[in-house]
């Protein structure tokens, strides 16, 4: 067949990040060029940009975490291991020049501030080759290509270096951390790529989102290679969608509605048999290699991890979940009007389970932490070295050579950017799903190292108070908190449903409504516990999705509108996948209020766009509704002038507080996010 | 006959013809055909030959162009005659097809002639066999005069092969000559009943209760790659076709409506799923069937096929900037009839209704024009068959040449937009034009296939 220019430098392109070989050399060679004639080039340059229009910034950036403007005060007190009472009980006096146990803090004193006028700016190239060897076998290779030109850099650890002795790396890879704002790069805590069809850097990043070899033959096809495997009828809710897990780097969720999770699913590299086992049924099944979400790096702009803690260690490859499978299968029946689908899957739960992580960094209090550093260093270094049964539990002596060295056995760290107050922490605790209170204690059960330096069980928030200034005083400004991520194994059932509705009067509005319901049952899901605990968790989740559709005619001269409207009930997690017993807590620059759950998560959506005539302007919208209170909004404009253009127009609305407590909704997490979006598409 | 001759209005010639009982004028044409499979005797040489139509202003092999198009202008629909009047289009003349055999698949038209006088309406309106079962293929009212007959013959078998596979290119063409969108896309069709060809024959019992099934999918550009549409048509014509799709972004297929028939496919377009072959619907989703007039035409019923280019592919020329229309042929078709249907099974559809030029000689359209809910031309239709087979090449469906469609032309007439699809021989993609390959049901027509077609 005719091959034109353009595609040969699409396929030089595609073939070139895709293989080991030059271009040129791909091009030169006979047999390739005869590849060539059997393959068909796809390319695509787009612009992606947000510009943010809240006024406000990204809560779990160093710019903008609570108490961030707030002068807080702080007291050191005796500890309890020391003779102190109970926590609170024993204020360490103050001593003007001599002994610095009081104090006021203002986080924004102390850092930089970088903010992001431009949430995204992103220019990208998406390629795509497919090659058909035979009638039967084909390669299909979808590329993505992306650099951020970085409008606005973000925060660089670099800017204080000279506090508290900067951001210290240790432990296991810190690539986040330690320097200027990673955007793209995804590791595990040994350094190397989460997704191994990925390269990144820290403006930059290529992967393949697909890298298949397709066999076909009559009712079956297997599909062998990089993919993402799509199933349930819900949009958006991902009922029995759970084959892949997501990628948040580059937009969160945030992207066009109404293409789902298109550009978010991690696809995992996996075995895909398709058969049509009749007419009516379709039956599908897989088994792929483990893939975990993808999270944002600590001050990108989509972060939702505070950055007051390190990045979180990721045990992908430690804990060998890298080698681990997971399978399914799905069947799917169509009747005309009636459909069912029933699914089974077992695999690793994408998100993971976040528990307290060993630091692995050794650093001390001094210099940082000024007298009181200097008192507790001294009172540590005085104890004497545990023996035999000895612990610093019930016995006055010390497991490590330093404070330096304990800490390194501990989720804290002395560094800068980490939290300042006991106000911050409750609150930036609450702002995960975690309870602060509980999650300190659980610290301090889970490290006897913590322990070992003097930190003890806190009964109160008072106490918990009194023990976080003592030491966030002690060491000099702030703490940095250690946190790592493992995976566990589930099996995910579900079940749906389909209909029809037909009525007599073809003009009734419901007429040709399509009805969907969905549910999934996963018996001992693991989750975060809000308390951080090693152990997860563990509880069994049913999830209900009824989807409705319609695509409707308003009038004569357009086409018909897409309509959905969706109603989801969650038993145990929200729509990310955070348990519901971290919901509540205090928000924002609020003092601490326990995270005591909410029984149920329900969401609501109405989505669905409206063409133009000949589809040049079509029209979008989608409203995700958190019954307890809170709500996103995108409405969007899509223009197609031809010619290989498209402009997407677009604003994104998140609010947590139209009525109850913005801290029971799920959109508390993002409703710093108000930005209007734009991307300018062109088919090469 | 007098009638037709140049310098009767149309107005004229339709009140005309209406009272014209049989097909033929000289001599009843089907009983013509099926004694020498020729057509020339039932027609005087005005409705045979263009040149003795014009007085010899305007002779086979000469081109129709803004300069001469008075001279046929009742041998054309509106839109045509627009397009060549006042934007560019021209028409070359080519022969008259006189072999009736020439006029579709062989085995279709055996059939045909083999079937005659076995079909009948049931009482739920579907054309059935003598036995009261589905059609055994073939025209099942060969030589009709009735409108619903004709569009009962069309709906039945849309490209009269068992199965087709059309690798297909879409340029849409904006109102200033613009070429603004690129369309390439594979439109399956395999009936289970009425067959002619494909083993099992008349029926492919496990699908008894089907008529058709049919999908659409895009191959390119990225934006739309995979994107498709599957429709299985019940055999009751009263029922809307199950209608499931597969959408890119969501990576998966989905149900659509049923009557989700009157949408643009993709972004430019011009065209409906309710246009296919101007019988997209089932047949009694619409009514009102009627014959309005019988004309001669100038259309495109052979010689469409453009072998001097490896992939078929043809050229263009007018608009603008060269490139709104196919280069066209059309041959006189000395008799076709006009019938006009309305939609009667669709909310707030944007047609009002169709009227449709038949070839009387095969039952096939050869012209459409939609009108919208004000009366006024919306959109039309034209195109051009033939048999894969000029004299110097030949592609052979079996052991016939292939005999199918090679272009066609949808031209919105309120914003002056044109739609224009080739049927090429393969797409980029590896997608093969073929005839009668029963694979097709598992490459193209099942949820299997939609998900494989889809993008992964």
């Amino acid at each position: 067949m005719k091959k034109h220019n353009s595609r040969n430098k699409i396929a030089s392109c595609v073939l070139y990040l895709a293989g080991s070989v030059t271009a040129q050399s791909v091009l030169a060679g006979g047999l390739v060029e005869e590849l060539i004639d059997k393959t068909t080039f796809f390319g695509q340059v787009r612009l992606d940009a947000a510009y943010n229009t809240s006024g406000s910034e990204n809560p779990y950036n160093q710019s903008d975490v609570p108490f961030q403007d707030v002068e807080v005060s702080r007291q050191a007190f005796l500890p309890p291991d020391l003779g102190g009472g109970r926590w609170g009980d024993v204020p360490i006096p103050a001593l003007p020049f001599v002994l610095d146990t009081r104090d006021t803090v203002r986080r924004s004193d102390r850092l930089p501030e970088n903010n992001y006028d431009f949430t995204q700016t992103i220019l990208r190239f998406n390629g795509e080759m497919n090659t058909k060897f035979t009638r039967n076998l084909s390669l299909n290779i979808k590329v993505r290509a992306l650099f951020d030109p970085e409008v606005n850099a973000g925060f660089d650890a670099m800017d204080v270096q000279n506090d508290q002795g900067g951001i210290a790396g240790g432990g296991g890879d810190r690539y986040a951390d330690t320097g200027r704002t990673n955007f793209y790069q995804a590791k595990g805590r040994n350094g190397k790529n989460i997704n191994p069809f990925e390269i990144a850097g820290r403006d930059y990043m290529l992967d393949f989102p697909t890298f298949i070899l397709n066999y076909k033959t009559g009712k079956y096809d297997f599909r062998f290679g990089n993919q993402q495997i799509a199933w349930g009828q819900a949009v958006f809710f991902r009922t029995l969608d759970v084959a892949n897990g997501l990628d948040f780097r580059r937009h969160l969720i945030l992207d066009r509605a109404i293409e789902e999770y298109e550009d978010e699913r991690t696809p995992k590299l996996a075995f895909r048999a398709t058969m049509q086992a009749t007419s009516n049924i379709t039956a599908d099944a897989f088994v792929g290699k483990f893939q975990p979400d993808v999270l944002p790096n600590p001050n990108s702009q989509y972060n939702v991890i505070p950055s007051q803690f390190y990045r979180p260690l990721d045990n992908y490859y430690s804990g060998d979940f890298d080698k681990k499978l997971d399978f399914g299968i799905r069947i799917k029946a169509d009747y005309g009007n009636f459909g069912w689908q029933a699914m089974a899957v077992s695999r690793y739960n994408s998100l993971g389970v976040f528990r307290w992580a060993e630091s692995g960094i050794n650093k001390g209090l001094t210099p940082f932490g000024g007298t009181v550093g200097a008192v507790v260093e001294t009172a540590y270094a005085a104890k004497p070295k545990c023996s035999g049964s000895q612990n610093p539990y019930d016995n006055f002596c010390r497991l490590y050579d330093s404070v330096g060295e304990a800490l390194s056995h501990t989720p804290f760290t002395v560094g800068p950017g980490g939290v300042y107050s006991d106000k911050e922490w409750f609150s930036t605790a609450s702002s995960v799903r975690l309870d602060g209170l509980d999650a300190l204690n659980t610290a301090i059960g889970d490290f006897e190292a913590l322990r070992d330096v003097f930190a003890s069980p806190a009964a109160n928030a008072t106490e918990a108070a009194a023990l976080l200034n003592t030491f966030f005083i002690g060491a000099g400004g702030s703490i940095r908190g250690q946190v790592q991520r493992d995976y566990y194994r589930e099996q995910v059932f579900g079940l749906g449903g389909s209909y029809v509705n037909e009525t007599e009067d073809i003009d009734s509005f419901w007429n040709q409504v399509i009805i969907n319901l969905e549910v999934q049952y996963t018996p001992e899901r693991v989750y975060t516990s809000p308390d951080l605990g090693k152990n997860g968790l563990t509880s069994d989740e049913y999830i209900f999705t009824a989807v409705a559709e319609k695509w409707h005619r308003w009038s004569e001269t357009f086409p018909s509108a897409y309509l959905v409207a969706q109603y989801m009930h969650r038993s145990e997690s929200d729509l990310v996948g955070l348990h519901l017993s971290g919901y509540g807590g205090n928000v924002g620059n609020t003092d601490y209020k326990r995270s005591d759950g909410i029984s149920g998560a329900d969401y609501l959506v109405f989505a669905g766009f409206q063409p133009w005539p000949n589809k040049k302007f079509v029209a979008e919208w989608a409203f995700l509704y958190d019954i307890r209170g809170g709500i996103l909004a995108q409405p969007l404009i899509k223009w197609n002038p031809g010619s290989g253009l498209s402009v997407d127009l677009f604003y994104n609305y998140i609010k947590s507080n139209i009525r109850g407590d913005s801290a029971d909704t799920l959109t508390r997490s993002l409703d710093h996010i108000q930005e209007v979006g734009l991307r300018i598409a062109y088919q090469l | 006959m007098a009638r037709w001759i140049p310098g009767i209005s149309r107005r004229n010639l339709l009140r005309y013809s209406t009272s014209i009982v049989g097909a033929g004028v000289l001599a009843p044409l089907w009983p013509t055909i099926g004694r020498s499979g020729e057509i020339e005797k039932a027609y005087p040489d005005e409705l045979l030959s263009v040149d003795a139509y014009t007085k010899g202003k305007i002779s086979t092999g000469s081109m129709i162009t803004a300069d001469n198009v008075d001279a046929v202008k009742n041998l054309l629909e509106p839109a045509k005659y627009h397009h060549v009047k006042n934007m560019g289009r021209k028409l070359k003349v080519v022969p008259t097809t006189t072999d009736w055999m020439k006029l579709g698949p062989w085995e279709y038209l055996e059939a045909t002639l083999r079937n005659q006088g076995k079909a009948k309406f049931n009482d739920k309106g579907n054309v059935v066999n003598d036995d009261g079962k589905p059609w055994i293929g073939g025209h099942p009212f060969p030589g009709t005069q009735n409108a619903l007959e004709l569009f009962a013959g069309l709906t039945l078998s849309w490209g009269r092969h068992d199965a087709s596979l059309y690798a297909m290119k879409e340029y849409d063409v904006a109102s200033n000559g613009k070429v603004d969108y690129k369309y390439d896309l594979v439109w399956a069709e395999l009936s289970p009943v009425g067959r002619v060809t494909l083993d099992p024959k008349p029926y492919w019992n496990k699908h008894i209760d089907k008529l058709r099934f049919n999908t659409v999918v895009y191959t390119s550009p990225a934006s739309e790659s995979g994107a498709s549409y599957l429709n299985i048509w019940d055999y009751d014509q009263n029922k809307l076709p199950d209608l499931y799709g597969y959408v890119p972004s969501f990576r998966r297929i989905r149900q659509f409506p049923s009557n989700q028939r009157f949408e643009p496919l993709v972004p430019g377009s011009a065209l409906y799923l309710s246009d296919a072959w101007a019988a997209g619907d089932p047949l009694h989703t619409w009514g009102n069937y009627k014959v309005i007039g019988r004309q001669p035409l100038l259309a495109g019923v052979s010689g469409g096929w453009n072998s001097k280019h490896s992939n078929w592919e043809h050229g263009v020329h007018g608009g603008e900037l060269g490139e709104t229309f196919f280069d066209s042929v059309v041959e006189m078709v000395p008799e076709t009839i006009v019938c006009e249907a309305e939609p009667t099974g669709f909310a707030r559809s944007p047609v009002s209704k169709k009227r449709v030029w038949f070839d009387v000689r095969n039952g096939m359209p050869v012209a459409m024009v939609t009108y919208d809910r004000q009366g006024k031309p919306f959109r039309s239709f034209d195109g051009c068959y033939g048999l894969y087979d000029d004299g110097e090449n030949k592609f052979m469906d079996g052991k016939h040449p292939y005999w199918s469609w090679a272009y066609l032309h949808a031209y919105e007439f309120q914003s002056g937009r044109m739609t224009r699809i080739e049927q090429v021989k393969e797409l980029d993609s590896g997608h093969v034009s073929s005839a009668n390959n029963d694979s097709i049901y598992d490459d193209y027509l099942t949820h299997a296939a939609l998900q494989r077609l889809g993008r992964s």
